[in-house]
């Protein structure tokens, strides 16, 4: 394989695909259009963004691949908690979310001390509510909690 | 002298103490391995709305003097450079701590850093204004041309990829598209997503960018297991040590200084170009790598200089100088400031507190990093269990708090996962930034340059400011590889 040439593949796919976006966009009168009608920047960008990216596969077709480091089953859990703790942050709440995240999270990255993890959980989400809920005023999402939390904190 | 009566722009406790806690946590933060100073600002940028306009971008300011000064400790300690412009440090950094000579290292590189940031300040206090008076010159045909010169500058300064930076930049710039056309009111890219109609908030695609990614890049790698050096005191160069040092840490402040001024990635670059001729220039060429206190004093000097140097054309032409300096853009943005020559006549004082907040923000370092220097470098040893989960919930309240809107949460993660597989294909996250930054100012001016010259784009050739920045661009373009070309051919 040719040195990054799935990523710059995926990038003239990517630019392609939103290069013909552009068709899509409503054409306005001349005079509206000052000279610039809307879709003139981004063909521009994706025209040069196609450009560069062969001229870097064609640059490179003589390098082959040095082996990346393997993305671990770590990396993989923890992108697909983080994800899944996103999705369910409006409905769970955003401080269960916030316990739930920092309690599992050192687990799937070998921590073995289950006390410790449990009072850096406990001690962050009683963190993040007092500083930003109660100090800074920020409205997070409340979820399962919200009367709990209207009824003895507002 | 009318800079020494601005001081009392920032002598009241709350500056003070927001400048002295900005440092502080720089230089913590800093000292964080994976954790840089850009990275900071983009997770606290959220919460600076809390504060006045300029104290936010003086708590800023102080952030980045702090954070680069606060890679060098554990740099020299545990030889993991908190920060890229503090990998030339540990070169010399850590066999000096090896050999038990830390104290010396850190005190060198403390003072040097000092020396560095100072003399970028004199720079910027008086060129700023300058660049800002010439700017004034300028019309839409000279900033186009400025910013394009800013994109092009990102391919010949990195030690990257030129063409992957190049491609980075554009993608920023494609970044700044979506939403609703301004001049026209066409929407682009929305896909009829509500949230997307003002356009892409900066923040989240910051805090995606730079921290996410790092949090997948760290969950991929190994618990590592760091030497930790034992040191008992801290100890300042003596005389005789700093004068053989003194031409080395001018060199490289003016080095730094330089190149911190140039719109690419400062500091990184700057450090490295210092330790090389550092090594060129010494008595003590084969000292180097194996503990010379000039390779501890020429990168830190040269580092902490190009955080003055990349404020130049940050704060006098809106062209950010540095991927950190492209976020502090950002907060001027969010805090409804606009950077450039307009800003000199609008808030003059403004560059005086951020003159003040970074040349206070050396002397606190200078203060704290000596003396708080064991304390930081045990910072360096928190659980990375504990640590990069912590940073994932300042990145979700940080992409959260700004607009309180769960969009920005997944535009977080999205650029976050971007992120990630960018980095590891060799893009840097630093050219995407400032073409996020540019975008508008680019599409803009050459809307109105096309406007100005009757759709007649040859009519740049007659505007010689513009054409100025046209050649320098095409030189840092072409430069390498004609220069390649001609050594072939000899």
């Amino acid at each position: 394989m040719i040195k990054d040439s799935k990523i710059l593949s995926v990038i003239i796919f990517l630019t392609l695909y939103l290069f013909v976006v552009t068709f899509s966009f409503d054409q306005v009168p001349e005079i509206l259009a000052q000279g610039m009608q809307p879709t003139m920047m981004p063909r521009l960008i994706f025209t040069l963004i196609i450009l560069l990216s062969v001229f870097q596969i064609y640059q490179n077709r003589n390098l082959i691949d040095k082996k990346k480091e393997v993305i671990k089953r770590n990396a993989y859990l923890t992108f697909c908690f983080m994800a899944f703790t996103i999705l369910i942050a409006e409905k769970l709440g955003f401080f269960l979310t916030v316990f739930m995240f920092t309690l599992v999270t050192p687990f799937l990255w070998q921590r073995k001390d289950k006390l410790n993890v449990f009072l850096y959980s406990l001690g962050m989400t009683i963190f993040v509510f007092v500083f930003f809920t109660l100090v800074l005023q920020l409205k997070f999402p409340q979820g399962i909690l919200e009367d709990f939390i209207v009824r003895n904190f507002y | 002298m009318e800079i020494l009566s601005k001081i009392s722009l920032i002598l009241d406790a709350t500056t003070l103490l927001i400048i002295l806690a900005s440092t502080i946590v720089g230089v913590l933060i800093g000292a964080l391995p994976g954790l840089s100073s850009g990275m900071a600002i983009a997770l606290l940028l959220p919460f600076t709305i809390y504060l006045e306009p300029s104290l936010a971008i003086a708590s800023m300011a102080a952030l980045y003097c702090g954070g680069t000064f606060g890679g060098s400790i554990t740099a020299i300690l545990i030889n993991a450079p908190g920060a890229p412009p503090a990998a030339a440090t540990a070169f010399d950094g850590f066999p000096m701590a090896q050999k038990g000579q830390a104290g010396k290292a850190l005190g060198m590189a403390a003072v040097s850093s000092v020396v560095g940031g100072i003399i970028s300040l004199i720079v910027l206090i008086i060129f700023a204004p300058t660049l800002a008076r010439i700017a004034y010159k300028f019309g839409p045909p000279e900033y186009f041309a400025l910013a394009i010169f800013g994109l092009s500058m990102l391919a010949s300064i990195s030690a990257k990829s030129p063409v992957k930076n190049l491609i980075g930049g554009l993608i920023g710039l494609f970044v700044a598209t979506i939403g609703v056309h301004l001049t026209t009111g066409v929407t682009r890219f929305t896909f009829n997503v509500g949230a997307l109609f003002d356009g892409v908030s900066f923040v989240p695609v910051l805090i995606g960018l730079f921290a996410m990614s790092e949090i997948f890049v760290q969950a991929s790698k190994s618990e590592l297991l760091l030497e930790r050096i034992k040191f008992s005191a801290i100890k300042l160069p003596s005389i005789t040590e700093f004068k053989n040092c003194i031409k080395t840490i001018l060199r490289s402040s003016g080095i730094g200084t330089f190149i911190g001024i140039l719109p690419a990635e400062g500091g990184t670059v700057s450090a490295m170009i210092g330790y090389n001729e550092a090594r060129r220039w010494s008595k003590n060429k084969d000292n180097f790598g194996k503990g010379e206190i000039e390779g501890v004093a020429a990168p830190e000097a040269a580092n902490n200089a190009a955080t003055g140097g990349a404020m130049i054309p940050t704060l006098a032409l809106g062209i950010p100088g540095s991927a950190t300096t492209a976020v502090i853009l950002g907060g001027f943005q969010i805090h409804g400031l606009r950077a450039g020559p307009y800003l000199f006549e609008q808030q003059p004082d403004l560059l005086y507190i951020i003159f003040y907040a970074m040349f206070l923000a050396n002397f606190i370092f200078l203060i704290f990093g000596l003396m708080g220097a064991k304390i930081f470098s045990r910072i360096s040893l928190i659980p990375r269990g504990f640590l990069w989960p912590s940073v994932f919930i300042f990145c979700l309240v940080g992409s959260y708090g700004l607009s309180q809107s769960m969009v920005d949460v997944y535009i977080m993660l999205i650029s976050g996962v971007a992120g990630f597989f960018l980095r590891r294909s060799g893009f840097s996250p630093a050219p995407i930034i400032m073409g996020i930054v540019l975008g508008g100012l680019v599409e803009n001016s050459l809307a109105q340059s096309i406007i100005i010259f009757d759709q007649n784009l040859f009519m740049f050739f007659t505007r010689p400011i513009a054409l100025a920045f046209f050649a320098l661009t095409l030189l840092s373009l072409f430069y390498k590889p004609i220069k390649n070309l001609l050594l072939k051919g000899r």
